[in-house]
């Protein structure tokens, strides 16, 4: 197999514990992929689920089934952890729309959300708030001012308009400093 | 300027939040076994010896030797029970089907001789709880003295339990085998 290695240490890193866990499929070279990946994706889909653990934990799990399915695949053209952050994402999508045909919708999964441990005040603060977003806008607000993607990537990857992206994210971030108090009025 | 453009300028509120957080540590262990419940993962389990191991174990553990075996038992049923216990991975270039007819024949010949009374295969997954601590159990990281399964054998001394210990196959291709009686009280 043919690899180009990137002048990048981490991809170089990613694409060695990569081959090194498909030469074998054994566990002590995915645990090592799961460690250097599973903080950011716990974060990731911590938040994506609003700060619900059990959720969050099914989201991890599932991603990581997915991504060791098609592992052999991955060839680098991305960074792994975007790779994975991609996954996770799709793996969320699938879940909510499951919920939102068994008629649950994101005002009521906001209104019961735990809030994920926190390591100061203001974190919890924006944790919190994070949580009480609708789920599609929270997941842009993510996606845009944590991911760093573009409108037109984050459509592509929820399925929707680059607007609506736009528009999501500005409700987002208003609703975000309406709960943090920063914006009482909550006027556009 | 648009008014999407307005709290752009202002600065996210998720800046400082960090990108990464510590997992629950029970999640390992979670994903481990679910991918190698759907057989996507070679489990440490399936190491290659510990395949005949578990074969033996499965023989013996299979009823005719807890009721009771065809010959008397040489040490006598109430003799003090010895605790085999096996850890390491021999060395050996022999197939699987051979090892498990080498560690099944042990298995039989020490049931039928009445000293073996019960066998079995550990698990490969674990935790490890540290005394005194609230924090998280460490994952079982396997080494050369981590048990990977046991026989418990009936003997008259601590020097017959050693000398039917040595004549384990398991011993005899470089693994390791830590005999402990078993204290009676």
């Amino acid at each position: 197999m043919v690899v180009t290695i990137p002048a990048d240490a981490a991809p170089s890193r990613d694409l060695a514990l990569v081959e090194r866990f498909l030469a074998g499929r054994d566990e002590e070279a995915f645990c090592d992929l799961y460690r250097a990946h599973t903080p950011y994706l716990w974060a990731f889909a911590l938040r994506l689920a609003g700060g619900g653990a059990s959720a969050a934990e099914e989201l991890v799990q599932e991603c990581w089934t997915r991504a060791v399915e098609r592992l052999d695949r991955f060839r680098g053209a991305s960074a792994l952890r975007s790779w994975l952050g991609g996954i996770l994402l799709n793996c969320w999508r699938e879940g909510r729309r499951e919920l939102r045909w068994l008629g649950e919708d994101d005002g009521e999964r906001a209104a019961g959300r735990a809030v994920p441990p926190a390591t100061g005040p203001l974190r919890l603060d924006v944790e919190s708030a994070l949580g009480r977003l609708p789920d599609g806008s929270r997941a842009v607000l993510l996606l845009h001012d944590l991911e760093g993607l573009t409108h037109e990537e984050i459509g592509e990857r929820l399925g929707i308009a680059a607007g609506t992206s736009k528009s999501r994210l500005f409700a987002a971030r208003r609703g975000l400093r309406r709960h943090l108090g920063l914006d009482p009025g909550g006027t556009p | 300027m648009n008014a999407h453009d307005d709290y752009r300028d202002a600065g996210t509120p998720l800046a400082g939040l960090p990108r990464e957080l510590a997992p629950p540590p029970a999640l390992e262990q979670r994903v481990v076994a679910r991918l190698a419940a759907r057989g996507l993962l070679a489990r440490r389990a399936v190491r290659r010896w510990l395949v005949p191991l578990a074969a033996a174990l499965a023989g013996l553990a299979g009823g005719w030797l807890l009721r009771g075996s065809p010959a008397p038992p040489a040490a006598g049923s109430d003799a003090p029970l010895y605790l085999l216990l096996l850890s390491a991975e021999p060395q050996t270039d022999l197939s699987e089907t051979e090892l498990v007819r080498i560690y099944s024949a042990w298995g039989r010949e020490q049931a039928a001789l009445g000293r073996m009374a019960g066998a079995r295969k550990l698990e490969d997954e674990g935790i490890v709880l540290a005394a005194g601590g609230d924090g998280p159990a460490a994952t079982l990281r396997h080494d050369e003295m981590t048990p990977t399964g046991f026989f418990l054998v009936r003997a008259r001394s601590l020097a017959e339990a050693e000398a039917i210990a040595r004549t384990c196959p398991h011993l005899r291709y470089g693994g390791r085998v830590t005999v402990r009686p078993i204290d009676p009280v």
